[in-house]
């Protein structure tokens, strides 16, 4: 870990203040993130703005959304009573995240910045064009079992390693973004870029914009979903593949999907084809296997992450059957 | 026979102190004057140095002195047995596997010396390492393990292929890194021509004898303490190449040197199970009794220390 200087705000203009004088200085809630990537070299600001004192942790319904502060823990979002509700998708993408000391740490602004666990990205000794743009990509032809097989270029194929992105895509949620020049909203399918010919470049936040908070509007029948991860072990593991669902059924016939994907690809993934197909179809499981083919139609594999397709459509297909009869 | 011997909970001898914190473990002996060193690991496993940038790290806060393959103590290469060649670190440019300390930075505090080993610019002429087991060149070892399993009793290949019930079935093991709560690390003070070393090892009368060998002194000259080890699965049966480096480091300070590995650093020169394929074939007859029984592994291992898994 490099020196650095470190300052504690009370409200979004210090923050946003503070940070925009200095282009590498970063943001810090819980630091779960940040701190390691610190201590690995790969992070080396010059200053840390905590905002941890800033008023931004609620979680409450306001008409006909329910709003998430950036700072509320992953934990209190976890246990909150109507998240869990409305959204239990978003809950049990929470509760299958990370650590229980991790989630009581990590706030939900950070865990929509967080960086990739690619291996490559973290091992600053080896090239990583997201980590040191033009030095190649490591993972194309290394060690990519846990790579990304939808959303990649030719210049990287990390994926995105939040959990909970996932369910927050399928719902369309939307960031309140606060900047030096106002606020602004900014719908989370528009917030991930892919990494194309930049992959240093993740989202469409601008230095010195701070996330403020979440809102997703409420889906009646998100009340019926599900979020189901596949990892190589039974906790504390980022996704080999994962699906958030949440389907509308009347009488054996679908008549709404919402469905994204973690784990297999270099942003939280939608996966509208799939939605698509599945509105007016038997809930049974040959229409879930069509979705799935669909939903990993341009998947590409990179040699050791060939099997990620399968086992994506597999996820989203018992995800799909997990939902429709429960 | 108050008590049966077997089935009754007993209380660990050293259950209270650790499980109240009060186990002094190596990284514990904050002896007076201690300063801290932290390994550079290399960033190649094959190859060589070709040259060390240490003025950054050198001028670093705190920082005591920057021990490379330039500077440091020479040892005797004596070899004792096969598994040591890992054992002679910085003594040349040599690099032979991942990880090898390749440098360690000497200074005051734990933090400074991090620091200053990030500092160390390493550049390297690289070739390319084997580490795909199917991609090795296989060949028999010298010596199957120190206790090696009997190698064959009677005809088994023959007794196979004429047994009426057959089965061959091939199983792997991926390679295992040890990593128990208490990582490896060393507490070295030289008191004149005596030196003390408070390590985290089950094998303290072999370190003793090893670091005798290694640097010319008679084993009446160096204690070794470990009153405690905090887990180790088999891992701190031998001696790594941390404990010579800490007591070169001490040598060339002239002060108490700690030596911790850090957990990234467990994945290094500490040792690991290495990967197998084990084919087993058994052979009977219809009554189910056994005719032949064969256990075939195959291994990885370094090509400067042979290791054999003494699995069969």
């Amino acid at each position: 870990m490099n020196p650095f200087h470190y300052t504690r705000v009370e409200d979004s203009p210090a923050a946003i203040a503070a940070i925009g004088q200095d282009g590498r200085a970063r943001f810090v809630a819980g630091g779960t993130n940040i701190l390691d990537l610190m201590k690995i070299y790969v992070e080396e600001p010059t200053l840390l703005v905590d905002i941890n004192r800033l008023p931004l942790a609620t979680v409450e319904q306001r008409g006909d959304s329910v709003h998430i502060g950036a700072l509320a823990r992953m934990s209190d979002v976890a246990a909150d009573a109507t998240v869990r509700r409305l959204f239990p998708m978003v809950a049990q993408a929470l509760e299958a995240s990370a650590s229980p000391q991790l989630r009581n740490m990590a706030s939900m602004g950070g865990n929509l910045m967080q960086r990739t666990r690619c291996s490559y990205f973290r091992d600053t000794a080896t090239p990583c064009n997201k980590r040191a743009p033009g030095s190649g990509c490591g993972a194309l032809g290394g060690e990519n079992r846990m790579n990304a097989v939808l959303g990649t270029s030719e210049h990287c194929i990390a994926t995105h390693a939040s959990d909970v992105a996932v369910p927050l895509m399928a719902l369309d949620a939307v960031l309140h973004v606060a900047g030096a020049n106002g606020t602004r909203d900014v719908p989370l399918r528009d917030f991930y870029l892919l990494p194309g010919n930049a992959p240093q470049i993740e989202t469409v936040l601008v230095h010195g914009e701070l996330i403020t908070g979440i809102s997703v509007l409420v889906v009646p029948f998100a009340s019926r979903s599900t979020y189901l991860k596949v990892r190589d072990r039974a906790q504390y593991e980022f996704a080999l593949a994962s699906a958030a669902v949440a389907l509308d059924i009347a009488g054996g016939t679908i008549q709404n999907a919402r469905i994204a994907l973690g784990g297999v690809a270099t942003i939280p993934w939608r996966a509208r084809e799939a939605e698509r197909m599945l509105v007016n179809a038997p809930a049974t499981r040959g229409s879930f296997a069509r979705a799935a083919e669909a939903a990993l139609s341009g998947a590409h594999g990179h040699g050791k992450n060939d099997y990620k397709i399968a086992l994506a459509k597999r996820t989203l297909v018992r995800a799909l059957e997990m939902v429709a009869t429960a | 026979m108050s008590q049966p011997l077997t089935g009754a909970p007993r209380d660990r001898v050293d259950g209270p102190v650790k499980v109240t914190g009060r186990a002094t473990y190596a990284g514990d002996n904050d002896v007076q004057g201690l300063v801290h060193a932290v390994v550079v690991p290399s960033e190649i496993a094959n190859g060589r140095v070709v040259s060390l940038d240490i003025s950054a790290a050198r001028s670093a806060p705190g920082v005591l002195e920057i021990m490379t393959h330039l500077n440091a103590p020479r040892v005797n290469a004596k070899k004792a047995t096969a598994n040591d060649t890992l054992l002679f670190v910085l003594q040349d440019d040599v690099v032979e596997f991942d990880r090898q300390p390749v440098a360690v930075a000497i200074a005051e505090t734990f933090e400074q010396a991090v620091h200053a080993a990030q500092l160390v610019r390493v550049t390297y002429d690289s070739h390319a390492p084997t580490t795909d087991m199917a991609l090795g060149a296989k060949f028999v070892p010298k010596a199957a393990g120190a206790a090696p399993a009997p190698k064959q009793r009677g005809t088994p290949a023959e007794a196979y292929d004429v047994a009426p019930v057959r089965l061959k079935q091939t199983y792997t093991t991926p390679t295992e890194h040890h990593n128990p709560m208490e990582t490896h690390g060393t507490v070295v003070q030289w008191r004149g021509d005596q030196v003390v070393v408070h390590d985290s090892t089950q094998w303290a009368f072999g370190i003793q004898r090893r670091l005798a060998a290694m640097f010319g002194i008679e084993p009446a000259q160096i204690r070794v303490m470990a009153p405690f080890v905090g887990g180790a699965f088999g891992s701190k049966g031998t001696m790594w190449s941390h404990v010579p480096l800490a007591v070169m480091a001490a040598k060339m300070v002239k002060r108490p040197v700690k030596l911790l590995v850090t957990r990234p650093q467990m994945f290094g020169w500490v040792g690991h199970r290495p990967q197998t394929l084990q084919v087993v074939s058994l052979g009977a007859g219809k009554d189910g009794r056994l005719q032949s029984v064969t256990h075939e592994v195959v291994n990885e291992t370094s090509l400067s220390d042979e290791f054999v898994e003494s699995c069969a």
